[in-house]
């Protein structure tokens, strides 16, 4: 629990957390304000389509931000620590297994500011405040795209940690490309489209409706996430082929 | 009581440099082992094989008995490590770091053991700065107090005392040598002082050798009659230069060699002395 | 060493780096992302999918891998610690400055590549309307500004914070506001993904490439100063970053030029001279959906009875080259009042006006600079005389208007190409005019072929400047002027003259796609159906192919005007899946026949127009020439899809909650609206009154309306006047909600 309460402390009290809380409060605001507000594929603004499609829109960002959690693991201070903290008793594997929590614990902090800002958007101007069903496209959409990039972003570091940067934005470009429904990570095209093929249901709104294609895909999303995070956390180098990078000067 | 056997010892790199060649030595507690040699000897390199963080190519190492491959977690559990270069987490506070270090110990109690090293390691104004504000020589005495944490029973150090001024340099020598009077404490430095006044035991190494395994009396007994005193020598011809004086008659060497030049007075060696001969009969062979 | 020797070696040396190369592949591979994925340029031409879409598009991808490798490159040395080695050398501020410079230079090589590398398939596609100067604008007015500015804004944030993790996230915010909704429609914010709405393969793109270079202007200003200020954070002498900042500023050249740099951004930002300032225009409340909203005020002055205009004259030089012009226009007026009167000129904001003389004499005017709806008004006040000769001077080019300002679409003068007409050729005047023409004499360059609605334009005077002299005359005094490279054609089919006016450059695939023969055979359509349009040989009916930045068609006058990706291949590939090229042709030319040929009209009813009659009309042509499978799939389904569509809106199903929509949005989704009610729901209705009586009878019905008009208010066609005509009454013809 103190190692938890640590790694919670440095991935968030720090100016680059704050500062990504506030961009994460207006790009929230703006898309509500700006897409969210005109109502996905005819349905109300706060229909859990358009609450679906704004999460998707949350996503690069939200991802971006736990890609950056990602690359604080293989900074050059963690590394320059590590040579102390590999030496501990403490399971490197069980180590890595907390940090990739604490990671998944920043990234619903800052979902809960997105989420936050579209439930006050809809009570204050809407008046609408019946957020009990919301829970379902939270799950759908937030839960397999973190564990998806979390795993991706753990191997990706281990090959270079600058990879985890050229991967920042190919994320927002995966929110614009279009996808099948079963394919669609993070689905946009899905909130699109969906409601478009349904009857109107009462109050002249589709239900909310989630084909068991989609289901499956994401729950593969979520299964091959915890498997490369599980992965390359476990994963041992080998320590004969190990060439530990030094500072200019230090002795072999 | 631990005992660390470490038997026909080699490591090759993947590159092909063969850092350690048949490394054999026992070490038992207690004891303070100074390790010296130049740069590329193999010293981080055996440092490193100790505390796991390597796996040879060649020969074992055995702790109490049992191979250390087998025995990982044991030894860490029993390991206080500082090595040369290290990074800390500079957004924490001195004692957050200690605190999160003795937390990765599994030590229990742990308030009172962040205060005793803070104490050792005169960190007391400074538990409640930012690591980030603190000075080069002030970072290091927070490594050397992470690897204090829970008592270990086996210290290594890997050149503990750079960035520290003299004053620290001896109290830190002399707490190495308290923690060593019931530990194995294992010091590679390039400072001779820091090893000859409380080291009971030196090891030198160099290619990946060991040139010599003794005690620093029989090292420096290993080099009398090799050390003497010139006055304006011209050139410098199979002798190694260990001081060179300025003085109103002319400039006079302090050198070491195999054989003395004719003129030159012989002298009492220091370690330092002996340790240049050493390493220097060590290069004439090759 | 001199600051040039730091750039020779900082740019030796960065060319030996592999990350540099790295970037530099990466950046050329990224244009192929525009040929499929990355596609804003939407006007369907050929040059829109062939070169500015792979422009764009390396643009953006080249401005984030150089913004990363402008990272990397700062702060490796400080990565490495060799900033200890080069400090104590030389001063950081003259490194940071050769560093950017050979970064800026790495760009250039890697733009001039791509434009070496992509030339040939760019020249096998477009063909012969590939315009060298054009692919060159491409590519280092698009392309290149947008990696230079990317480089700048990284590594000034970089000077400034000094950690790699925040650059690169304000680096970040930075871009996400140029690609955000908050910057779409605005040219002079998208820094790094400029708009362009599309190319055009046939007339100038010069708009397009100045409101770029203004935009490129800005950013290098405010970027530069942003930068120089920058510079004047890097740490030195160990000091933070104030410290830092008030030990650099004693260089004071580097803060006054920031300041300049700044001031001068702010400057070009508030002296934006292609848009004008007009608001966004709502019509009522609510967005309407099935509910009529109230119509609009018209935007021209209260016309002022005591004014009768008699005639107009222009004498109008087009200085195509300079994209703008001169000239006066002279009111023949008739005062009835006996006293001194104020009348308001309304012209296009671009414009000013010098001089205005009544009678000869000079009289005093107010220009109210108060854009509204593409136009300002002048307050003129006139004499108490009975005749009146007002001579109005003004000069200038016609500004865009805010609505459209996302298309960049609107009239406008370039080299090769001029679409004027109406307030956007001279000023209109607030007085009576019933049967007033205009008249003028117009000088373009010799090159240009005018044609103006009204007579035929008729050269003049050749002149020895390179020019030519045209005379027009518009009886109906709207004045509409279009000129170009254009061929002319006579098509047959009618009993007039009709005319086909189209690029030269297009001609080859104009005849490849058998373009004449789809209008001709629209033309006896048309013709046999509803019959003849009531234009002469002295006075022809026209149709125009214009450049793509207006989008899509219009008439004005006895001029019919149809964008040049009614012509394209390509922008028909892309947008029109199922129709055919000849169908979409020939709804344009059949809603001309009815926009020209009769007036429909309901003062009770907005809705009935002839857009939805010639929906309808264009359905039941394609239906005879494609069959009823395909009439059926490209038309009805498409009216029933948009019908439903706008019946689901969520605000047209609640309109209560439209108070909470921006304006903006608003008046987006009225206009949307409107169309639809007057297309796509009225041409249902017109197809379910067909159903109950009978496709053949409507066609009797409808060619009986167009060649006689109505009787309820002659000669408008009203919406009785059709029912009664059916026999049907509105009830019958109520379309379900829920299609």
């Amino acid at each position: 629990m103190k190692l938890f309460k640590y790694e919670l402390r440095r991935n968030l009290c720090n100016k680059f957390f704050v500062g990504l809380l506030i961009i994460t409060f207006l790009y929230s605001y703006q898309v509500m304000g700006g897409e969210i507000v005109l109502g996905t594929a005819n349905t109300a603004p706060f229909s859990l389509w358009s609450f679906g499609m704004y999460l998707s829109r949350m996503l690069p960002i939200l991802l971006i931000t736990l890609l950056f959690f990602v690359s604080f693991l293989y900074s050059r201070q963690e590394q320059e620590v590590r040579r102390i903290t590999e030496t501990t008793p403490m399971d490197q594997k069980q180590l890595g297994l907390l940090r990739c929590c604490a990671i998944m614990v920043g990234f619903v902090c800052i979902s809960v500011v997105s989420v936050g800002v579209s439930l006050w958007f809809y009570a204050v101007n809407f008046r609408y405040t019946d957020f009990s069903h919301f829970l379902l496209p939270v799950l759908l959409t937030l839960i397999p795209a973190m564990l998806f990039f979390l795993g991706i972003g753990v191997i990706i570091g281990k090959i270079h940690p600058a990879f985890i940067y050229m991967l920042m934005p190919l994320v927002f470009l995966l929110g614009y490309l279009p996808m099948p429904n079963a394919l669609d990570l993070f689905g946009s095209s899905f909130f699109q489209k969906m409601p478009l093929s349904l009857p109107m249901g009462a109050g002249g709104e589709p239900a909310f409706t989630v084909p068991f294609s989609v289901w499956i895909g994401k729950t593969m999303y979520a299964a091959i996430g915890v498997f490369l995070i599980i992965w390359g956390v476990t994963c041992k180098s080998d320590k004969t082929q190990q060439t530990h990078k030094v500072k200019p000067g230090t002795s072999i | 009581m631990m005992n660390i056997s470490v038997q026909n010892l080699n490591m090759t790199y993947p590159t092909g440099k063969i850092a350690l060649r048949d490394i054999s030595l026992d070490i038992k507690s207690p004891n303070l082992i100074g390790l010296l040699g130049p740069n590329g000897a193999g010293k981080s390199t055996f440092m490193n094989l100790l505390t796991a963080g390597l796996l040879p190519t060649g020969g074992s190492i055995l702790l109490d008995g049992e191979p250390l491959v087998h025995k990982e977690k044991k030894l860490k559990s029993k390991l206080g490590y500082l090595p040369q270069s290290f990074g800390l987490y500079d957004e924490l506070t001195v004692w957050q770091f200690l605190d999160y270090m003795a937390a990765l110990k599994g030590i229990r109690d742990n308030k009172k053991d962040i205060e005793r090293v803070i104490q050792e390691t005169n960190l007391k104004d400074k538990r409640k700065a930012r690591i980030r504000t603190l000075s080069g020589g002030q970072r290091q005495r927070v490594g050397i107090a992470q690897a204090l944490l829970g008592n270990p029973e086996l210290l290594i150090f890997d050149e503990p005392t750079v960035g520290l001024d003299p004053e620290e340099r001896i109290s830190f020598r002399n707490l190495f040598s308290k923690n060593a009077q019931d530990k194995i404490v294992l010091l590679s430095t390039h400072i001779i002082e820091d090893v000859q006044s409380v080291c009971n035991r030196l090891i030198a190494i160099n290619h990946g050798k060991i040139l010599f395994d003794g005690t620093p009396e029989q090292l420096i007994l290993s080099a009398q009659g090799h050390v003497g005193l010139l006055e304006n020598q011209q050139e410098e011809q199979g002798f190694k230069v260990t001081a060179r004086v300025n003085t109103a008659n002319g400039v006079h060497y302090r050198i070491v060699a195999k054989q003395l030049p004719f003129g030159a007075q012989v002298v009492e060696p220091t370690l330092e002395d002996a340790y240049m001969y050493l390493i220097g009969k060590e290069g004439d062979k090759q | 060493m001199s600051f040039f020797s730091y750039i020779k070696v900082e740019t030796s040396r960065i060319f030996q780096s592999k990350s540099t190369w790295l970037v530099m592949v990466l950046t050329l591979l990224c244009p192929l992302i525009g040929y499929s994925v990355h596609q804003t340029a939407v006007t369907a031409t050929t040059a829109s999918f062939v070169l500015a879409n792979p422009v764009l598009a390396g643009g953006l991808g080249g401005g984030i891998l150089f913004a990363l490798l402008a990272l990397y490159e700062f702060d490796r040395v400080y990565k490495y610690h060799t900033d200890a080695l080069t400090e104590s050398i030389t001063s950081p501020l003259l490194l940071g400055g050769a560093k950017l410079i050979s970064l800026l230079a790495a760009a250039l090589v890697t733009t001039v590549a791509a434009s070496v590398l992509y030339l040939p398939y760019t020249v096998y596609r477009m063909g012969v309307v590939f315009n060298f100067l054009e692919y060159l604008d491409c590519f280092f007015i698009l392309m290149l500004p947008s990696l230079w500015l990317s480089i700048l804004a990284t590594t000034a944030f970089y000077q400034m914070i000094r950690r790699v993790d925040l650059s690169f996230v304000l680096f970040a915010v930075f871009t996400f506001f140029s690609l955000s909704p908050w910057a779409e429609s605005e040219y002079i914010l998208r820094w790094i993904n400029p708009l362009v709405p599309g190319l055009s393969d046939d007339f100038s793109n010069g708009i397009i490439f100045r409101t770029a270079v203004y935009n490129r202007l800005f950013w290098l200003s405010i970027l530069s100063g942003i930068w120089f200020l920058g510079l004047l954070c890097v740490r030195n002498y160990r000091k933070g970053l104030f410290g830092s900042f008030t030990h650099n500023v004693r260089k004071a050249y580097l803060l006054e030029l920031s300041i300049a740099f700044l001031c001068f951004g702010v400057y070009l930002y508030h002296a934006e001279p292609y848009i004008d300032h007009s608001p966004a225009k709502i019509y009522g409340s609510g967005v309407g959906g099935t509910q009529t909203i109230v119509a609009m005020d018209s935007p021209y002055a209260e016309e002022n009875s005591n004014l009768t205009l008699v005639s107009t004259q222009l004498e109008t030089d087009i200085e195509a080259s300079r994209s703008r012009l001169k000239s006066t226009a002279v009111y023949q007026l008739k005062n009835s009042s006996g006293k001194p009167q104020e009348c308001i000129l309304q012209i296009n904001p671009g414009y000013t006006i010098d001089h205005i003389t009544a009678n000869g004499e000079a009289v005093s005017f107010t220009d109210k600079k108060n854009d509204h709806e593409h136009m300002k008004d002048i307050a003129v006040s006139l004499p108490s005389e009975e005749e009146i000769r007002l001579e109005v001077r003004y000069e200038g080019y016609p500004k865009i208007w805010s609505e459209t300002r996302r298309h960049l679409s609107g009239h406008k003068i370039e080299k090769d190409y001029v679409e004027l007409g109406g307030i956007h050729l001279r000023p209109v005047i607030n007085a009576s005019d019933e049967g007033a023409g205009v008249t003028g004499e117009i000088t373009l360059p010799s090159e240009l072929e005018l044609i103006s609605s009204g007579k035929t334009a008729q050269v003049i005077q050749v002149n020895t400047d390179g020019t030519k002299t045209w005379r027009i005359d518009d009886p109906s005094g709207s004045a509409s002027l279009f000129a170009g490279n254009y061929v002319k054609k006579e098509l047959s089919g009618s009993v007039a003259p009709i005319y086909f006016y189209y690029s030269q450059k297009h001609e080859n695939k104009m005849e490849k796609l058998e373009i004449e023969q789809i209008l001709e055979n629209t033309i006896t359509y048309c013709t046999n159906q509803f019959g003849p349009l009531g234009y002469t040989e002295v006075e022809p009916f026209s149709i125009l192919e214009t450049a793509g930045h207006m989008f899509g068609g219009g008439s004005s006058g006895n001029l019919n005007i149809m964008d040049e990706s009614h012509f394209s291949e390509d922008g028909f590939i892309n947008f029109h899946s199922g129709a055919t090229i000849a169908d979409s042709i020939s709804t344009e030319i059949i809603q001309t026949w009815w926009l020209q040929g009769a007036m429909v009209m309901d003062a009770e009813n907005s809705d009935w127009t002839n857009g939805g009659l010639s929906v309808y009309a264009a359905y039941r042509m394609a239906k005879e020439m494609y069959g009823e499978g395909y009439a059926i799939e490209n038309h009805v389904k498409e009216w029933e899809k948009a019908w439903s569509n706008m019946n689901r809106n969520f605000y047209v199903r609640h309109p209560e909650y439209a108070n909470i929509l921006p304006e903006k949005y608003i008046a987006d989704l009225q206009v949307e609206f409107s169309t639809i009610r007057t297309h796509a729901g009225m041409a249902l209705k017109v197809y379910k009154a067909a159903q109950l009586i009978g496709e053949d009878k409507m066609d009797a019905v409808l060619t009986e309306l167009y060649q006689n008009g109505g009787t309820e208010h002659p000669p408008f066609i009203t919406w009785h006047d059709f029912l009664n005509a059916c026999g049907l009454k509105e009830e019958e013809l109520n379309i379900d909600e829920a299609i």
